[in-house]
């Protein structure tokens, strides 16, 4: 079985939002690629990071930039920095 | 390499916030500053170019290929305002990113420098590094030129308009 590779994306959020809601808003942006991109929203040490595939990366951090209300919510998200591992995302 | 970003005026961020999306600095520019041209319009375009400026930030994305010359003519820099790209929604959206792709493309090919810059009125429409490398990319441009994009060629639009913070 292939191995799919993931990066890690460290998250800041002008506002909170529900993780359902950002899924969804990548949905309609992403399209059908979201399956290929496969996002997943996880915190860390109360960051936001979000997992995607390798592959997808680009995508992810193009939606994310041009995302600026959610839910009719005003919330921008910035990309700090992606890393392969969530130790190393971390300790940068 | 140092990355800088350039704001308007009107943007209010804390001191630490540049550091953390990346940048050496973000430098804040006033909207009518002669140096960088902000609009659109083929015939104000053409009238920032016969008064020196040193960047254009076409604000709707349309090619005028007369304009792109003059710019070409005087060495002149192209920016790509993100925020304008983020504000609109859409079917509108998704139109201004086909012609700024084309706008980008056209620039490179006749030898015009690209700069990526934020160019936000506020910090809802500020930009990471990382977003605008990836949106330069987006727009047909090469890791190094986006890379270059966002660092050299916004140094000498700040260092020609002589502003910043």
């Amino acid at each position: 079985m292939i191995r799919v590779k993931h990066r890690y994306l460290l998250v800041e959020a002008t506002s909170s939002v529900q993780n359902e809601a950002l899924l969804n808003e990548l949905l309609n942006r992403i399209g059908t690629r979201y399956y290929a991109v496969n996002p997943r929203i996880l915190n860390v040490r109360g960051s936001m990071v979000i997992r995607c595939s390798l592959d997808g990366l680009s995508e992810l951090i193009v939606a994310l930039s041009l995302i600026k209300s959610i839910g009719g919510k005003e919330c921008a998200f910035y990309t700090i920095r992606s890393s392969g591992t969530i130790r190393a995302l971390m300790s940068k | 390499m140092k990355y800088y970003d350039i704001v308007l005026d009107t943007c209010r961020f804390d001191s630490g916030f540049p550091g953390r999306l990346g940048f050496e600095r973000v430098f804040s520019i006033k909207e009518g500053n002669h140096m960088l041209f902000i609009g659109s319009g083929k015939a104000k375009v053409l009238a920032a170019m016969q008064n020196g400026a040193v960047a254009v930030a076409i604000t709707d994305f349309s090619l005028d290929k007369q304009g792109m010359a003059r710019v070409a003519d005087n060495g002149a820099i192209l920016c790509v305002p993100v925020s304008y790209l983020a504000r609109a929604g859409g079917l509108q959206q998704a139109k201004m990113l086909h012609r700024a792709s084309y706008l980008v493309k056209y620039a490179y090919k006749k030898g015009i420098e690209v700069s990526f810059v934020s160019l936000a009125g506020s910090q809802m429409f500020m930009n990471s590094r990382m977003q605008l490398i990836e949106l330069a990319k987006m727009l047909g441009t090469t890791e190094e030129l986006a890379r270059h994009g966002v660092s050299e060629a916004n140094r000498k639009i700040i260092e020609a308009a002589g502003e910043g913070k």
